[in-house]
């Protein structure tokens, strides 16, 4: 690319100059023609001025070419058959023909050379005088050509060779010589018997081959340097990619290990708990068993606190909300934290709000992963002896966005009355590796994953995490974890539902899916038929007429979408509910914003998000 | 590095009806099959995506957590040791439904 620039510049800049001769070439060309015509229209007035008349006087001859030549400085003047002078335009002129010489060829033809003059011989019809003599002046011809710099005419005839003033220039270096150039035009008046050729010559002046040297030098300069940031650009893509690649093969790694970590984990809660229960533990004994189940709970947290970070760093959480019992879920946390039996001299205390709705909509596991790490915080690191977690919903404007649209969240406080967090444990906040020195002086493990995953996690779901830490006063941590509630909807789709009138259609051309789908149905008592192509879900929506048609998006012969539109083709007044089923997200499939009547849930199908949409007004 | 997911697998199965169990085990079996013969006539990257998506949509209902490992992805061969391996351990818990 770079040689093809460079030779198109070079190119352009080299005809430039080329053209630039031309012109000189042109611009002398009209004037040796206008000279040209002036001459031989003198030669033909003379010529015409002897034949009229008979016995030209020398006054005559003088009037008359002194009319002719005007201001020009050319020389008229007769020769007799002795050679002699016979008549002079100029009487001043005479001293230069002390110069002439002449010849005479064998035809009888006479020619003649004067310094610094073209001599023109013309035979009239004079007996005394036969010969006459035009002398055009070199230095009028040469005159126009002086005025252009850098440029040299050269002029050659028979007679006569000379060169203009630009001639005598000496090359310095090579490089001017590949900016010369040379044209040689042969002019010829056969009738006069005259030729002679004219060589121009120009040199393309130093400071404009500077001028081209350095844009040619700039062109080459800006050429490499885009090289050079295009290789750059294309080494750092490659270098993206390679850390893309190994960002995604290390959480899969570490979601590998995790998953190995938390079967053992289980095994051990769950051993742990089962010693605890059997019968005549010592008092001795089932201390230790319960510190094997707070170290089982805290190894627990850190493997999912491992997997969340991973997944974090590379932007793959999504949120998968579903209905939940309010007060049974945080019964459920407190249960899980009476069964650990917290360590020894510390209390935790749970206070709900008579605010909070009995139903909620929320993502519980990520939801209890995020309460548990920070009271498995509080209950770690803090000096103090009481935690307390106030547990509340508010409605409040969005935190990652600028619009204010108003959304419900749950809000977690949790308070601890120790020492309060020094400043580098703060900084765990924001940096997950930056070491805790009074950690470390109280020798306390800690890599502050918890810290950072909770508030990234938070962050990443529109959610808030706050950090309040005074010294010897204790450490608040407030929690805005984004959540949807509708009481009235929520709770009476939880009441028990009497299904068995309800028929659904389900539509997936993976077998196991499928299955997995009607088994989950029929366990809450659906009447379900089954299709695995689009062709056989039609025949069956004709035969069954369901109330609700759940569709896998991705079909073999036409995606979901397709399928639903040809179904409500089918069944125009029909009061189908429609579900689209897919492993992406709603606003990953293409025209899902156009479809208001038809739900989007993602895969794997959750029977609590069908129950919650199930009659609900889209 | 391949997961020992028979935990997992007895978990998914024990939320279902005994009579139920079978026709679902046999789907999975059926489905992985499926998978594992289409893989050997994977002729471009679609047909290679479309199968991972349809394993990706099987580990989902099973709560692999699989994803991340599917994404990553390039070789048939991976995907085969990968399918060949649930589609073994699916196999040998087959007894115990």
């Amino acid at each position: 690319m770079t040689t093809i620039i460079m030779t198109l510049f070079i190119y352009n800049g080299l005809h430039g100059f080329k053209r630039d001769h031309d012109k000189k070439v042109a611009m002398l060309m009209a004037f040796n023609q206008e000279n040209y015509l002036q001459h031989r229209l003198i030669m033909n007035a003379i010529r015409s001025f002897f034949k009229s008349s008979e016995g030209v006087k020398k006054t005559e001859f003088e009037i008359f070419t002194r009319e002719l030549l005007g201001d020009r400085k050319a020389l008229l003047f007769t020769l007799t058959p002795e050679l002699t002078l016979g008549y002079i335009s100029d009487d001043r002129d005479l001293d230069q023909l002390d110069l002439l010489v002449t010849t005479l060829d064998k035809e009888g033809n006479l020619s003649g050379r004067l310094p610094h003059y073209q001599l023109i011989a013309l035979a009239i019809d004079e007996p005394n005088m036969p010969y006459l003599f035009y002398g055009i002046p070199l230095d009028n011809l040469f005159f126009s050509i002086n005025r252009l710099k850098d440029t040299c005419l050269k002029y050659s005839s028979s007679q006569i060779s000379s060169e203009s003033q630009g001639c005598g220039i000496p090359l310095t270096s090579i490089l001017p010589e590949l900016f010369r150039y040379t044209t040689e035009l042969d002019i010829s008046i056969p009738e006069y018997n005259f030729y002679y050729t004219l060589g121009v010559e120009s040199q393309v002046r130093s400071s404009k081959i500077a001028e081209f040297m350095c844009m040619v030098l700039s062109v080459l300069f800006i050429c490499a340097l885009i090289f050079v940031l295009l290789y750059f650009k294309l080494v750092n893509k490659h270098l993206f990619n390679r850390i893309e690649r190994e960002n995604k093969l290390n959480v899969a790694m570490v979601s590998s290990i995790n998953h190995e970590i938390r079967t053992p984990i289980n095994a051990l809660l769950g051993y742990s708990q089962m010693l605890r229960e059997m019968p005549k533990i010592s008092h001795e004994h089932s201390v230790l068993i319960d510190k094997m189940l707070w170290s089982a709970n805290l190894l627990y947290s850190v493997a999912e606190n491992t997997l969340n970070y991973s997944k974090s760093t590379t932007s793959t959480l999504v949120l998968n909300n579903a209905p939940i019992n309010t007060l049974q879920y945080i019964g459920n946390i407190q249960d899980y934290y009476n069964k650990l039996s917290i360590p020894v001299g510390k209390t935790l205390d749970f206070h709900v709000s008579d605010k909070l709705p009995a139903v909620i909509n929320v993502d519980s596991s990520k939801l209890f992963q995020i309460i548990t790490n920070m009271i498995n915080n509080a209950l770690k690191y803090s000096t103090g002896k009481a935690v307390s977690c106030h547990i509340d919903i508010c409605q409040r404007s969005g935190f990652n966005d600028e619009s204010n649209i108003r959304g419900s969240y749950l809000r977690i406080l949790i308070q601890d009355s120790g020492l309060g967090m020094s400043k580098s444990t703060k900084e765990l906040l924001i940096n997950p590796f930056s070491v805790d020195a009074e950690s470390k002086q109280k020798q306390v493990s800690s890599v502050g994953l918890g810290l950072y995953t909770c508030n990234q996690l938070l962050t990443q779901i529109g959610g808030k995490l706050r950090l309040h830490s005074v010294k010897n006063e204790g450490t608040k941590i407030m929690l805005h974890f984004p959540c949807q509630f509708d009481p009235s909807r929520l709770s009476q789709q939880l009441n028990p539902v009497n299904y068995r009138d309800m028929g659904i259609l389900i539509v997936d051309d993976n077998s196991f899916n499928l299955e997995v789908c009607n088994a989950m149905l029929a366990e809450k008592q659906f009447n379900t038929v089954c299709a695995n192509n689009s062709k056989a879900a039609l025949a069956q929506f004709l035969n069954t007429e369901p109330d609700v048609v759940i569709v896998d998006y991705q079909l073999d012969e036409m995606n979901g979408l397709e399928l639903i539109a040809k179904m409500k083709c089918i069944q125009t007044d029909a009061q189908t509910q429609y579900f689209i089923l897919s492993a992406n997200d709603k606003n990953e499939i293409v025209d899902s914003e156009c479809h208001a009547d038809i739900y989007f849930m993602q895969k794997p199908f959750n029977t609590a998000i069908f129950l919650s949409c199930l009659g609900r007004d889209n | 590095m391949f997961i020992d997911i028979s935990e997992n697998l007895r978990h998914f199965f024990c939320h279902y009806s005994e009579e139920r169990r079978l026709p679902l085990y046999q789907a999975l079996v059926g489905e992985l099959v499926n998978i594992r013969s289409k893989i050997k006539l994977v002729e471009d990257n679609d047909q290679l995506n479309a199968l991972k998506h349809q394993l990706k949509g099987v580990c989902r209902y099973l709560s692999l957590e699989f994803d991340v490992q599917i994404d990553a992805i390039t070789r048939l061969q991976q995907l085969y040791r990968l399918v060949d391996h649930i589609h073994g351990q699916v196999v040998a818990i087959a007894d115990e439904l």
